[in-house]
């Protein structure tokens, strides 16, 4: 019954797999051939295809990190953990890419790669708390305490979020705001497919990734009792050879 | 003006395709950079990923020995 459970659960990560890949090559696809060119911006503004649903993704991971944060103080356990540390290395994963992408269009758009606009200077705070979620995942130990502690970092990491997402509707800044709940700025059809389908991919991938990480941490945790349980009992795993 | 001195109604709010031009390419460069950036990143998520599950296997290695030891001792006890 278990085996046919964890076959049922590699056959749904393989179609999941497999769906990222297609999706991937027909956004990739898309956007080049079939998507056209900016008036005012021209080819560079292409980026937009894949910068906004990486944005959407380094959400995600802040969110699969808050989850597991907030299950985790509720009932810790490894598998909430593991989630929230999967979450965070998405939300910096994809967070990097973001604050990579972000400015490459800006030095087109803007003339310069950075400004200390509302929603970059949010955004960049964002991936540093997540930045430090991993570093003191790294060093500060792997005990409940510091498994507690950095929950914590993970739900307070999470109430930026709207912060970043209603910063251009609150303060001055340059950053655009294309897609809005009345329809968005998008001119074209093809440019809307783009952005959907882009959406699509980001989210499948960002989900294949954090359940790959999310997979590993749990065996780290489970081998990780596997040794001390045979450390009790008189073997110790780290100096036979 | 600044990034500061700008209103929300200073926005871009929408995007427009090209009409009738010749296709601007002066941004192909930051194209193929932002492009290959996604993807070395997520290489590099990747390969962190198989660095972490190939230490898991070393430690996993590394137990397995000290229980066939153990177990043999236990043999010749």
């Amino acid at each position: 019954m278990v085996r046919g459970r964890v076959l049922a659960v590699d056959r749904l990560f393989y179609a999941l797999v497999a769906l990222t890949a297609v999706t991937f090559a027909g956004e990739i696809w898309f956007v080049f051939l079939k998507v056209p060119t900016e008036a005012r911006m021209g080819i560079v503004q292409k980026i937009f295809y894949f910068h906004v649903p990486i944005a959407y993704s380094m959400y995600l991971g802040a969110t699969a990190c808050f989850i597991g944060s907030i299950r985790y103080l509720l009932h810790p356990s490894d598998t909430s953990d593991a989630l929230a540390r999967a979450g965070a290395q998405a939300a910096v994963a994809f967070g990097a890419m973001m604050l990579t992408t972000g400015p490459l269009w800006g030095a087109k758009a803007w003339g310069a790669f950075w400004t200390w606009d509302p929603r970059l200077t949010t955004a960049l705070l964002s991936v540093l708390i997540y930045v430090a979620y991993l570093v003191l995942r790294a060093f500060a130990g792997d005990g409940a305490g510091e498994r507690r502690f950095s929950a914590a970092l993970g739900v307070l990491g999470a109430a930026n979020l709207p912060i970043i997402h209603f910063s251009v509707q609150k303060w001055g800044g340059q950053h655009p705001t294309v897609i809005t709940g009345s329809g968005g700025g998008l001119q074209h059809p093809a440019m809307k497919t783009a952005l959907g389908v882009g959406f699509l991919a980001f989210t499948l991938l960002a989900i294949v990734l954090i359940w790959v990480h999310a997979r590993v941490e749990m065996a780290r945790d489970r081998l990780r009792r596997a040794e001390e349980d045979a450390i009790d009992l008189g073997l110790d795993t780290r100096t036979e050879e | 003006m600044n990034a500061l001195q700008q209103t929300p109604n200073d926005r871009a709010t929408t995007f427009q395709p090209v009409q009738g031009e010749a296709e601007h390419y002066n941004g192909e460069v930051l194209l193929v950079s932002a492009y290959a950036i996604v993807w070395v990143l997520l290489l590099a998520w990747v390969a962190l990923i198989w660095r972490k599950q190939s230490t898991l296997a070393s430690r996993l290695d590394d137990l397995q020995r000290v229980l066939d030891k153990a177990a043999a001792d236990k043999v010749t006890k």
